[in-house]
């Protein structure tokens, strides 16, 4: 069996920064206690805030990030074998995200899958991939992770008062936003790379923390035409605050565990919403904050504050900040873990990072 | 500030805080059972209080003003039941509930969905009136 490495990664966001002081104007303010809980000062939307208008697409992002990741390994489209593509926003029901990334990537033929899990999407990725490379399957592989929230935020604001806009609506408005990461991966015998990882979803007995309601097929078109809004994004804030940090807790502990190797070995964890104000403050109330979380102080990556919360990218794209940063350097052992709240999934994987630092 | 200013202030956070019509925010409506809000929406309409009447209420005081300062074990026995004494702290803050019926069954989790809007405005108008005695006790701190 083939080690399977990183070999390169890429991301992209839209635009330029929106800053909290744009969104308290679209949308109306938050108490200051709310604002510091969320810990999220700037985020990027492909639509125009001030309009709603598209300025690009979920696979437009995708398809950047995933130029970047393949300039970043030195490789050319035509060597990928396998593309794996996690959204929970896609352009369309069908056809998939990664096919018109395939197409623009002018690859007439790949294997292909489309993952639908949200934040924990992308770390479930890497898992197939690396199953299906280090058994000789696929070569190459290009994983990317990105995500179009922002059309589903606009109609909570846009032509109506910020003042009858009710808290629960305002809140995701500051949260959340666009864009996309990329990973390019290669088998070799190369000492290193990614390790078997860990996954479940652990909300079978658990209503959602986030409901993205309308635009399926769970009622009549014309029933959902009536609705306020087509695609109306219900999260249940106090809920997630409050089972989010077992959630992570758990995923830690069982990628540990499927890794079979120490906690203490482990240089890097990065886990979006790992640094936040309302998780810290969670994980202490639970006493959750002992073991192997605290065996990762001042080890998190998370850029959730000027990234925002990107759902499906934030892994790769996060991941691509640290390395181009110089967060991640070769020879560190990194821990990724996605976490998703919709119907709480996890996915965690460790990787022995052997990609040396970017060209500068 | 006069109450029936206070009582159209705390109508108008409650209806724009619930997305729901000023009609139906009416003064013995209970907030949670009534009109369905949840621990969020409680935080929205102290918020909106806040800017509107320069009024703060944090949301462990709403709890604490219901209370009255009873410590939990004397407020509710081991099943968390509502102690007598727990009850006629609630007589004293929500009015319209009849403690007969209440005895022996209410539980503390349910205090809350007693609440109306009513005794919201209550709960305003003595915060009012709690500031502007530290204020007035700060005044005179100052002045001597």
């Amino acid at each position: 069996m083939a080690n399977v490495h990183v070999i390169g990664t890429g991301g992209y966001q839209p635009g330029e920064p929106i800053s909290t002081a744009t969104i308290e104007r679209l949308v109306g303010p938050l108490p200051p206690e709310v604002q510091e809980g969320l810990s999220i000062e700037t985020r990027y939307w492909m639509v125009d805030p001030e309009t709603g208008e598209h300025r690009e697409n979920n696979s437009d992002m995708a398809l950047k990030a995933a130029l970047r990741a393949l300039d970043a390994a030195g490789l050319d489209a035509a060597e990928v074998d396998l593309m794996v593509l996690a959204t929970g926003t896609p352009d369309y029901p069908l056809p998939q995200v990664v096919n018109m990334v395939q197409e623009r990537l002018g690859l007439v033929r790949c294997a292909t899958l489309e993952i639908r899990s949200g934040g924990a999407g992308v770390v479930q990725a890497l898992e197939i991939a690396r199953r299906f490379l280090s058994d000789g399957t696929y070569r190459t592989a290009l994983v990317i992770g990105s995500e179009a929230i922002s059309p589903v935020l606009v109609p909570i604001y846009l032509d109506r008062d910020p003042q009858k806009i009710r808290m629960r609506e305002r809140m995701p408005v500051y949260m959340f936003g666009d864009g996309a990461g990329a990973m390019v991966l290669r088998a070799s015998d190369a000492a290193g790379g990614l390790m078997p990882g860990a996954m479940a979803c652990i909300g079978g007995d658990r209503k959602p923390g986030i409901h993205s309601v309308g635009g399926g097929t769970h009622a009549p078109i014309a029933a959902q035409l009536k609705a306020k809004r087509l695609v109306d994004l219900r999260v249940d804030v106090v809920g997630a605050a409050d089972f989010t940090p077992r959630m992570v807790i758990e995923a830690i502990s069982e990628t540990i565990a499927a890794s079979g190797v120490d906690v203490e070995t482990v240089d890097l964890c990065l886990v979006p919403e790992g640094n936040v104000g309302w998780m810290l403050d969670s994980l202490t109330d639970q006493g959750l904050d002992q073991g192997t979380w605290k065996a990762l102080t001042g080890k998190i990556i998370d850029s959730l504050s000027v990234m925002g919360a990107v759902g499906c990218a934030a892994v790769p794209l996060f991941l691509d900040a640290a390395w181009r940063g110089g967060r991640i350097r070769q020879g560190d052992r990194v821990m990724l873990v996605g976490v998703e709240s919709t119907k709480w999934i996890y996915a965690g994987t460790l990787v022995d990072w052997t990609l040396p630092a970017v060209d500068r | 500030m006069q109450r029936i200013d206070i009582t159209a202030a705390v109508s108008q956070a409650v209806a724009d805080a619930l997305g729901a019509e000023l009609d139906e925010v009416t003064p013995d409506a209970t907030l949670l059972d009534d009109l369905g809000a949840e621990s969020i929406d409680l935080l929205d309409i102290l918020f909106r209080l806040e800017r509107s009447l320069k009024v703060k209420i944090q949301a462990a005081q709403l709890a604490a003003y219901v209370q009255g300062g009873i410590a939990d074990d004397e407020f509710g026995d081991a099943d968390e039941i509502i102690t007598e004494k727990g009850l006629a702290q609630l007589a004293r803050v929500m009015p319209q509930i009849d403690v007969a019926d209440l005895r022996g069954e209410l539980r503390a989790r349910k205090v809350m969905s007693l609440f109306t809007v009513d005794n919201l405005v209550d709960l305003v108008v003595h915060r009012i009136s709690v500031d502007a005695d530290a204020d007035a006790a700060t005044a005179d701190a100052l002045a001597a």
